[in-house]
Parts: C-alpha cells; structure tokens; sequence
C-alpha cells in the first residue's frame, strides 16, 4: 500500500532517474512505469493532458499558465514517442531500459510469433488456433515471409490492445511500398474481384483471418464465407456491404467503393442465379 | 435501534473484527504526526480516524460526513461522528435531529456530562452522533491552544475500547484553525471536500499546505528540533514557487540535503497518512475529471499521498433531504448521490483497509 500511495518513491520512477541522470524520462513525464501497456499510457496522457490544458481549474492558485503550457508541450512530446512501438522501442533502448532488441534464432521466433497470435486471438474470444482456419495456411509464402521477415512489426502489432468501434488503423503492413504494388495489381482490375481478390489482398498485406476477426469485429464465418464466396453463408447485401468496406480499410485500401461495388454484382448475380422471385 | 448505549455495557469490551491494516501497518510513524499528547492504545485497539475538512465553507463537508457514516454503517461498521465545526455546528440538523441538549461542550467546557452521555443516537443503526454544543459556550476558548480538546482526543481514540467504535468520523469546519489542523493532522484518511469552482480548489489547496506545515511542527515537537521544524518551514516557504518543479514536495527533496534525518522521518509520518478528494456537486464530466487532475497535482507539488474517493453529483436530493429534515440516504436512499456515496465509502473502506462486513 505504501508503494500505491507514495508518488515520490516508485521504484520504476527511480530507476529512470538514476540510469538517463539528466531530467525526467517519458515514462516520469506521464506518471506511468516503464512496463505500462499502450493503453495504460493513452489513459494517463488523456488524464494529465486535461489536468494541465488552459480550461483546468487543477492549477489554479499553484502553477502559473506559461508552466501548465511548457508541462504539456512535454506530455504530448512524451506520448508522441510512447505511443509509436516502434520509437518506444529505440527510447527504450537510448534511456538504457533496454540492453539491445531481443534477438533469438528464426525457429523460435517463428513459435514465439504463431504463440502471440494465439494470444490475441483468445483475447477478442474469436479463435483459439488461428492456423486451423487458414485457407492458405501451406502456403510457403505466406508461412516463411510473412512470419519471418515481417515478424517484429506484426508481434508488436498484436500487442495494440483492441479498440472498439470505427477501424482507425491499417494493418502494419498496409504502407510498404512493395505491398502497395501488389494491392494495386489487384484493384486495377475491379471486374474479376470477388473473394478470391480479398483473400489475395489479405494474403499480400500478410495477415491471418483471425487478425481480420479480431480487429474488425467481423464474424470469422462471415470472413471465410465472404472470401471463400459462400454467399448463401452471408448475410443480406447491406451487411455485406458494410462488412466489406471495414475489412478493405484495415488492410489499408482509402479507396473501397470500385471494389465493393464489383463485389455486389457478384453477390446479387448470384441472388438473381439461385433465388430469382427473391427480392 | 441503537446500540450504543452506556447501560448495555460489556463487562468486557473486547473489539469485535479486525482493525484497519492501513492504522496497523502505519501505527508507529502515524503516532509520530500527532500533535496529542495522551498515551495510545495498541494499534489493534485503535479506531480508524477520518477527517472531513476543506478549507472553504459551504462545500458539504457536513452532509458528506453525515452521509458517508450512514454509508459505512451500512457496510457494518459502527462509525461514531463528532461535529467539530465548533461555533457553528449544525450536524445534527443533517441527521433530522433538533439541536440536542447534551453536546460537546457539556463533555468539554463545563466537564458535568460524561462521554458516553453526549453520545447521541442517530436515525441509521450503526452510527452515533456528538454534537458541536452551544455557540456561546466556545467564544471564550477558540482562541485558546487546544489543550481544552485533549479529553476529547483520550475519548476518541479509546471509543473502540469502551464503544466498540470501528471509524471515528470528524467533521471539521471551514478554515484553517489550530484545532481544525490538529484533527486533520491525526486523521488516518483526511477527506477534502472540493466544489469544482476556483475558490473552493484554492482553499483546498491552501488546507493541503497547511496539512504538510502542521505535519513538519508535530514532528518537529515530537522529535524535541522545533527550531529545524521551524527553518523547513521557512526554507520551503521561500523556496516553493508557480511551477511544478519547484512544489513543496521538490524542494523536500532539496532539504533533504541539510536535513537527512528529519526530512526522512517527515516522508514517514506523510506515508503513514492519506489524503482523500471528494469533489462535490459535479454537474459535466469536467468536474468528475478535477478529482483525478487535484490528486495528480497534490501528489507532484505537494508530496502527499492523495487518493481521488469520488464525487457527489450534483442533485437537488440535498436540498428536498435539508428542508425535510431527514437524512439523505435515508430519505433519497435510490438517489445518485446515495450512490456515489456509497461508491465513496467503499473507496474509503479500501484505502484503510477494511473488508465490507456485510
């Protein structure tokens, strides 16, 4: 009880004085330790970003205006660095908290990456095992490139904790330039898509079903049916619809209208074909 | 109804339940802020003490007292409240009690009744009132040194001895009087009432470092070094300024230099005491968010460990309780702020320490 009381005396805080020696470090700056998750740090900044904002009445009588504005200057610069993994990381590593990034053999890697994923998965209570629905799962490409090359950046993706609600992040992925060329590949030609062209595009940004279920919320039957074209597995057109636009945000596509409409005339081509006095 | 009554008496008043771990854990440095000198009883023996203050008057220091006892007796404890606000006591009143004949002052100044007999039953079961007593009767001895209040320390800290008393809850008035501090300072857990408005946080603010002064003279008099109380005070009272970095609590840390023993014990004393918020009559989520800004900020300028306990929306319950003459969780016992209360109870109960009984 003493440690949750004390705000002078917490070990992470000491720690991180003694090692950097100069000023307080990011986590000092956000009152958080050093092993806080990224949402723990996000409830902090928004806590202190209006505890110091010129509408407080927090301050009054103590803290004088010109310091309330220098103390948030560094609260946004310090959630700036800790809310990116990746310059976190190179923080981590500059102030001494970290020796070096962890470096294991590819086989491990490979095991610690699939267990991550399963982590995940069980979190956003979809999954268990996210190789027992993959489609694709002995594809050489997809097992050796996606997991090894491109292993740190989706481990520390998996880490995000889950948001609720609209999609406002891509899949790690989705920016490289390699990849963009490929998705372009398949745009380019709206006409033929259908759910083979989702799965290609999913398989090129490199991420499993169970991601797409977990970050979108869409239902892993819906995922498989609409990629595997199973439209009698689908709901109606609308859903589908709906569906179909969060799943091509997340991997990164702006522009979604062309593809989602190619997709419709497949759906309801398949309406007319199977149940013509259906509406 | 009540059970605090002299004539049912245990011939052996052992206390049933545990006693708080937050008053067991912190017994000997909490003893060392005291600024009474009367002999304790064992830290098993040992009430928990909650002092309601906040500088400011009219910030519901009162109903938050009369309402968080009935709270905490509803979580099964017996919590025996004593009006402090001494001059201009109405706590009764909270409790729909007319103002009663035996009071603080009988107890005190004219030394005819009692303690036991000024205890008072209160509407809720589980929760004993005393009252403040007479304006009269006070004028001549508020400018006095407190020494007048010892009997009145000797009787609470041995309430749970003779009464079984599981919390004492002191209702302090507004300002920052000697007797006022001198509670404060003794109380395990001291609850500050805020009203979001910038009036009430200064004098909040203005109570947390009169909290901080009293604590530096009651050690500075326990450890016989008044005169080094007396130049930390000076010192930090030239050094403090507007900024964050030069808070109460960093220039400590500076003192620390030229005082290492002193300053060391001052960090125990702090520790072994906790600060709570309760902001009152919140009416937008800006409110509700001062609580958690004014424990941010108490705990960087300040260096007290601070706690935010919960707000009191604002509601018109208060008012229709007042004018009913009833108290406020038992007359609006569905209303939000009897809600919010009760969550303020059960934060309180935590920090102490303490299982809810029932």
């Amino acid at each position: 009880m003493n440690e949750q009381l004390g705000s002078d005396f917490k070990p992470s805080k000491l720690q991180g004085t003694h090692r950097t020696g100069s000023g307080p470090t990011y986590y000092e700056v956000l009152d958080v330790a050093t092993y806080s998750t990224r949402l723990q740090i996000r409830e902090a900044y928004i806590r202190l970003r209006s505890t110091y904002s010129t509408g407080s009445h927090a301050l009054y009588s103590l803290v004088s205006e010109e310091e309330a504005r220098d103390a948030l200057d560094k609260i946004e610069e310090a959630y700036r660095v800790l809310d990116d993994e990746s310059q976190r990381k190179e923080y981590d590593i500059a102030i001494g908290l970290v020796k070096e990034p962890p470096a294991r053999p590819q086989g491990a890697e490979f095991f610690s990456g699939s267990g991550e994923g399963m982590r995940t998965s069980r979190r956003g209570g979809g999954l268990v095992n996210p190789g027992l629905h993959e489609p694709y799962g002995e594809d050489p490409m997809h097992q050796t490139e996606a997991w090894s090359e491109e292993h740190s950046e989706s481990r520390s993706h998996m880490r995000r904790p889950v948001t609720f609600g609209k999609i406002k992040k891509a899949a790690s992925r989705a920016s490289d330039p390699e990849v963009l060329a490929a998705m372009q590949a398949i745009i380019s030609k709206p006409q033929s898509f259908d759910g083979k062209g989702l799965t290609q595009l999913r398989e090129i940004v490199g991420i499993p079903q169970s991601e797409i279920q977990e970050r979108t919320k869409i239902s892993i039957e819906y995922i498989k049916g609409m990629e595997n074209n199973d439209f009698q597995k689908l709901p109606s057109l609308v859903y589908v619809r709906g569906f179909l636009k969060i799943y091509l945000q997340y991997l990164g596509l702006t522009d979604t209208v062309t593809l989602i409409e190619a997709y419709t005339e497949k759906f309801n081509h398949w309406r007319e074909t199977t149940r013509p006095n259906s509406y | 109804m009540f059970e605090i009554n002299p004539r049912l008496k245990q011939p052996n008043p052992a206390p049933e339940g545990e006693a708080s771990q937050f008053v067991s854990l912190h017994y000997n440095n909490w003893k060392a802020g005291l600024s009474f000198d009367a002999p304790l009883p064992l830290a098993r023996h040992m009430p928990a003490i909650l002092a309601v203050g906040g500088g400011k008057g009219g910030v519901g220091k009162s109903i938050v007292s009369a309402n968080l006892a009935a709270t905490l007796a509803q979580y099964g404890y017996r919590v025996l409240v004593v009006d402090m606000d001494l001059g201009c006591s109405n706590l009764h009143s909270h409790f729909g009690v007319a103002m009663p004949k035996r009071s603080l002052a009988d107890f005190l100044l004219t030394k005819t009744t009692p303690f036991r007999d000024v205890i008072l039953a209160s509407p809720v079961q589980g929760v004993a009132f005393v009252a403040g007593g007479r304006e009269e009767a006070w004028a001549d001895y508020l400018d006095q040194p407190s020494d007048y209040l010892l009997p009145l320390w000797q009787a609470l800290i041995a309430s749970r001895q003779q009464f079984k008393v599981d919390i004492v809850l002191i209702d302090l008035g507004a300002g920052t009087h000697r007797y006022t501090m001198d509670f404060f300072s003794a109380a395990h857990l001291g609850l500050v009432t805020v009203l979001p408005e910038p009036t009430s946080i200064e004098n909040a603010y203005v109570f947390f470092k009169m909290t901080l002064w009293k604590l530096i003279d009651n050690l500075g008099y326990r450890l016989q070094q008044t005169e080094v109380a007396q130049d930390i005070k000076c010192a930090l009272a030239a050094m403090a300024g507007s900024t964050l970095t030069s808070g109460y609590a960093s220039c400590l840390k500076e003192l620390a230099l030229t005082y290492p023993a002193f300053i060391q014990d001052l960090q125990r004393v702090i520790q072994a005491r906790c600060l709570g918020i309760i902001v009152n009559q919140t009416r937008d989520q800006a409110d509700i968010d001062l609580g958690s800004s004014m424990e941010h900020i108490c705990q960087k300028y300040f260096g007290l460990p601070t706690k935010y306990i919960g707000y009191l929306n604002y509601d018109e319950a208060v008012l229709k309780s007042l004018k009913n003459r009833r108290l406020l969780v038992s007359d609006f016992p569905h209303s939000m702020i009897a809600k919010r209360l009760s969550v303020a109870a059960a934060q309180s109960l935590k920090i102490l320490g303490m299982q809810r009984r029932n």
